[in-house]
């Protein structure tokens, strides 16, 4: 007895899927939404310090758990089998709306220049360095539409670096807390421009959603005012609202089915009783994030694809990337702290691009409030990490530091890389993923330049210490992977065509950030956001037109 | 043996055995029910703790089974937990924080009116016996800020499920707000544990506390923080009254912690430093008949406060008595100080 | 006390439990024989009941995972690591329940560490010091502790963990138990955000009505 087959199947309810989801059932097609995880909520955990999204000692707060792990390289020949809550795991989230549940919202476009970052600076050796099938251009309007359908708060307007919009933000920006206003004298005094972060969070209500009341921790919770926009609370309840779209949860996709015509046929997945089940649609559109899109596009093995699903030349979870956070920490003699939450307001665009001598660059933010933990580890180099000198140095410093960091542009490299495992498999059967590989030395040349710049602003803003933060050499992802399942003109060097359409199969579509090429120095969710609506808009397109049937 | 003799015997063994296992168990439980708790519920070690700080306070003539309820109960939650309980503690696993449900909570606070009839009568009689219904389905406040987890941290603290479980979205435009659950309708969302903590030391300051939904625990008032609030860069001087700690959880200002912003009630002018008890009864709420305990002895400007509008409803009144100012009355300056009219 | 309530119970028996039997079976000498059973039965329940919960009481380890002995030597190294000044330590703010407690949950995975580690840092300290780290001075305890988190240890003794990561897994724990939340064992009284000056719970409005 089969389940009712169904126009489309979208793998994944994160801010790429829900995206989707929406746009289709919107356009008529009845669609089912997979996902591995449940709704969540904010009573479950609360404001733990020690079981979140971004500190997770105790545990996720938001998935996924234990029945879930992963393989990581340890040293040549040498493999770990790693938890979701380890290091090394680069988790994002397991639960409907993902990571947009519980992340701390900045809402950035990427440049230009972040689409041709190739023709711009040239490949370095050993990078697979390449320019967007699509421009920035093209982007635009859909960036409008994820700014304006799950909520922006943002001020563009001292901020000349940032690309051409059409409409402003729908609601105004965030003011500074103080330590914004500290930063923000010594970037003008230094003849920078800093402006308002833009955040996917309410600073007036808006769609029937409440306005910030300044919590003091935000990024890694969920927000218990409603007041923080993911796709949970947005795009998802929109599209299950049309009627056309049914979301079951607990639902973990084992395997897109392909046939001998190369077309998909459906997928199987397990439902929330582990029993197997195969949803058969029309076309498929896969939103898992970059390393579980790769995991199930490799996973699904058929005639035409021995090696996995667009996986002809071997390009399926080649160049995992995430950014090479950089920046730098000070310490104050006046207090700094002003506990109006979350703390991240201020951001400069001045260094994303035009840094002599190397590629790309990052905004530079001020961090998110540090949780008394987090903060127990956030020393100057040779600092005291206990006894009597570390509670001193807790008490005397802990309103009184600034961090400012930025997410630095990685150089996407061919062998840092998503493969199956040949023997771990997690509780449901399913063969895991194995991480390998390691970051670019750009990024960690480009990581040092980025320091630098924070910490000249530090100390221009008064730090009587400061210190960088350099990032090491190991294999980046985490809640920023990307890269793994590139677009491109050229099916020999991508995964899929500039409308995220897997090549050679054509009802079979991705949307996340496993398309970017490159990965930008912005946090990457609108973009992911953006790029739901463009495939989106592409594939209804197409079945109005008669497509994909 | 003839079957019928047969039959006798084991009816005979059934009867007086099942009689036995009875008694047994009724035995069993009347002990717990009547024995000392320290040698029946507090000699799990998950309840030392709740034993030795009940034992330490003003309610430790009051027996556990006169709030909770003793061990011969037929409530199926209570001996859930306690099962639940045994096979965590002999299997290893880290046992659950005990936590009251709030239907218990709602229990306990019927019996605080058995002992203290008149702060019970004047707690209904305040804004602070207010209703689930009156709090989540009032149509206008829905209509500008719908109801969030966040609205638990003031009333219905003891719930344990999101807020979607509460309360239902009207399914269209003409329809209305609802519980899910109808009983809940009349419930008080301010019960007495909300501000107390029955079991805390018996130094009467610590028996006010504030209960934490967020950390399912009863804060003291004296651990509460003493909210800095500022009047622009001025920081205003507020009350050490410990229990204001406690209001000010709830009648908190923005994050920001601006005077009068949000819901913050700080008083500032010429009642500066005042603690909210030194106006409104811990209980009954109404201030009108306060001011008499100054006024008109303490008086600046000599004149008959009681006939002054005093209003705090509306933030617009130059003489909203938490933030009224010389200077609201003088806006030419202050004079020389009043002859008290005695 | 108990002993006068055991009757109610044999009483509700007694009034009871015959019923089913009918009216010709129910003899006098039945509802005699009953009532004794029943006494006989409460006394037996309530007094293996008692000696049950005085069982309990006196078999109370006060740790799920460690021995007293390691407790001990634990919570002399959390002590050093948070000592107590003008505000609690890592010992009145429940490191040790932390650590015990977390070890049957979520930091399952490192009961082997704890159980090995402790004990190659016993072992070091009689070996190196000629005494146990809790009849060290305290100046003698720090250096000792120096010499584990920096690797000086003798390799030899540290079979399980190395010295260094042993260190750096009970320095993380202890951080974690003193400045988590107090749900999950440590910061008793809230005292490391009272000692950070960390408002708790944060004072917030929910700035309804449009007032800001």
């Amino acid at each position: 007895m089969g389940l009712k087959h169904v126009n489309a199947v979208v793998v994944g309810a994160g801010a790429g899927g829900g995206v989707v989801a929406r746009e289709l059932s919107e356009a008529g097609l009845s669609v089912v939404l997979l996902e591995r995880g449940g709704w969540v909520s904010f009573e479950t955990h609360g404001q733990d310090e020690l079981i979140n999204q971004r500190t997770t000692v105790l545990g996720n707060a938001y998935g996924p758990d234990d029945r879930s792990p992963r393989v990581v390289e340890a040293g040549p020949g040498k493999w770990d089998i790693v938890m979701p809550n380890e290091g090394g795991y680069s988790n994002n989230a397991a639960c409907v709306g993902s990571g947009t549940v519980s992340y701390g919202a900045m809402a950035w476009r990427y440049m230009e220049k972040d689409f041709r970052m190739r023709s711009t600076y040239g490949a370095p050796e050993g990078s697979t360095l390449e320019d967007w099938p699509i421009s920035y251009a093209d982007l635009a309007p859909f960036y409008e539409r994820a700014e304006w359908e799950v909520g922006v708060s943002g001020d563009m307007s001292t901020n000349p670096f940032t690309p051409p919009r059409g409409r402003p933000y729908p609601m105004p920006a965030f003011p500074y807390n103080r330590e914004g206003l500290i930063l923000e004298a010594a970037a003008k005094r230094l003849g920078l421009h800093p402006f308002p972060i833009p955040m996917l969070r309410n600073s007036v209500p808006y769609g029937g959603r409440n306005a910030c009341v300044h919590n003091r921790y935000c990024c890694g919770f969920a927000c218990p005012n409603n007041a923080k926009n993911g796709t949970q609370n947005t795009v998802i309840p929109r599209a299950l609202a049309t009627g056309n779209c049914e979301l079951r949860t607990s639902s973990i996709a084992s395997e897109v089915v392909v046939d001998d015509r190369g077309r998909a046929r459906g997928v199987r997945y397990f439902d929330g009783s582990d029993r197997a089940q195969y949803q058969t649609a029309d076309l498929v559109v896969i939103s898992g994030g970059a390393i579980e899109t790769a995991r199930l596009l490799l996973n699904s093995r058929s005639r035409l694809f021995p090696d996995g699903a667009g996986n002809r030349h071997d390009w399926v979870g080649r160049n995992l990337q995430g950014h090479a956070y950089s920046g730098a920490d000070g310490l104050f003699e006046e207090e700094t702290f002003d506990d109006v939450g979350p703390g991240a307001t201020i951001a400069i665009s001045d260094f994303n691009h035009g840094n002599p001598g190397v590629r790309g660059g990052a905004a530079l933010c001020n961090e998110f409030i540090r949780p008394p933990y987090g903060f127990s580890g956030m020393r100057p180099p040779g600092a005291p990490s206990w006894g009597k000198a570390h509670k001193d140095y807790q008490r005397r410093f802990y309103k009184r530091s600034v961090s400012v960091r930025g997410p630095v542009q990685e150089m996407p490299v061919f062998d840092a890389r998503i493969q199956i495992d040949p023997s771990v498999r997690d509780s449901w059967g399913i063969p895991v993923v194995r991480l390998s590989g390691s970051r670019h030395p750009h990024d960690i040349e480009i990581g040092r330049v980025m320091a630098a710049r924070a910490e000249m602003w530090l100390k221009e803003a008064g730090a009587v210490t400061t210190w960088q933060g350099l990032p090491g050499p190991g294999l980046s992802g985490g809640q920023h992977q990307a890269g793994t399942c590139r677009m491109g003109a050229d099916p020999g060097t991508s995964v899929t065509n500039r409308f995220g359409q897997v090549h050679d199969i054509d009802n079979l579509f991705l949307a996340d950030a496993s398309l970017h090429v490159t990965n930008g120095g912005f946090n990457p969710v609108l973009t992911i956001m953006a790029l739901g609506f463009w495939v989106g808009h592409h594939i209804s397109d197409g079945w109005r037109a008669g497509g994909f049937r | 043996m003839t079957p019928r003799r047969w039959f006798r015997l084991l009816l005979g063994m059934g009867l007086y055995g099942g009689a036995f296992l009875v008694a047994c168990a009724v035995g069993g439980l009347g002990y717990f029910h009547f024995a000392n708790p320290r040698d029946t519920c507090a000699s799990c070690h998950e309840m030392t703790g709740f034993y030795s700080v009940w034992a330490g306070s003003a309610h430790r003539t009051v027996s556990c089974r006169a709030c909770h309820g003793g061990s011969l109960t037929l409530d199926v939650h209570a001996l859930e937990s306690h099962v639940d309980r045994i096979v965590r503690h002999f299997t290893g696993d880290p046992s659950k924080p005990i936590h009251l449900l709030e239907k218990h909570v709602l229990g306990l606070h019927e019996s605080c009116s058995r002992c203290h009839p008149q702060a019970f009568a004047d707690w209904q009689a305040s804004q602070h016996s207010t209703t689930y219904a009156r709090i989540f389905l009032d149509p206008e406040h829905n209509r500008t800020a719908s109801p969030t987890n966040d609205c638990l941290r003031c009333h219905g603290m003891f719930l344990r499920d999101d807020i979607s479980l509460l309360v239902a979205r009207p399914p269209d435009t003409t329809g209305s707000w609802m519980l899910r659950d109808p009983l809940r309708a009349t419930q008080p969302v301010i019960p007495c544990l909300a501000c107390h903590q029955i079991h805390a030391p018996a130094a009467a300051m610590q028996a006010a506390g504030f209960y934490d939904h967020r950390e399912h625990a009863h804060i003291p008032a004296y651990l509460l923080p003493l909210a800095s609030i500022r009047q622009g860069e001025r920081a205003v001087k507020v009350s050490r009254d410990p229990r204001q700690r406690v209001c000010m959880q709830c009648h908190a200002p923005s994050a920001a912690h601006q005077l009068g912003t949000s819901d913050d009630r700080t008083p500032a002018g010429v009642h500066e430093g005042l603690s909210c008890l030194d106006c409104h009864g811990a209980h009954a709420h109404s201030a009108a008949a306060s001011c008499n305990t100054c006024h008109p002895a303490d008086s600046h400007c000599g004149i008959e406060v009681q006939k002054m509008d005093t209003t705090f409803l509306s933030t617009k009144s130059a003489h909203n008595v938490h933030t009224v100012a010389c200077l609201d009355c003088h806006p030419q300056g202050i004079p020389a100080r009043a002859q008290l009219k005695n | 006390m108990a002993g006068n309530h055991n009757g109610g119970g044999a009483d509700g028996v007694r009034g009871v439990a015959p019923a089913p039997v009918g009216r010709g079976a129910l003899s006098r000498r039945t509802v005699l024989k009953l009532g004794v059973v029943g006494i006989i039965g409460a006394a037996v329940g309530a007094g293996s009941t008692a000696a049950f919960a005085r069982l309990a009481r006196t078999a109370q380890p006060r740790y799920r995972f460690f021995s007293e002995a390691e407790a001990g030597l634990l919570v002399d190294i959390c002590e050093q690591i948070i000592p107590r000044d003008d505000v609690p330590g890592a010992t009145d703010t429940g490191a040790i329940q932390y650590i015990d407690r977390q070890l049957c949950g979520a930091l399952r995975r490192h009961r082997q560490a704890y159980r090995e580690g402790l004990e190659s840092f016993r072992r070091t300290c009689l070996q190196e010091y000629g005494k146990p780290f809790q009849d060290l001075p305290a100046p003698g305890k720090i250096e000792a502790l120096r010499a584990i988190e920096t690797g000086k240890a003798p390799g030899a003794l540290w079979g399980g963990p190395s010295a260094k990561a042993f260190f750096s897994l009970v320095l993380a724990h202890t951080m974690q138990s003193f400045y988590g939340s107090p749900r999950h064992g440590g910061n008793r009284g809230y005292a490391s955000y009272r000692m950070l000056g960390l408002d708790y719970p944060q004072v917030v409005g929910q700035n309804r009505y449009g007032k800001a």
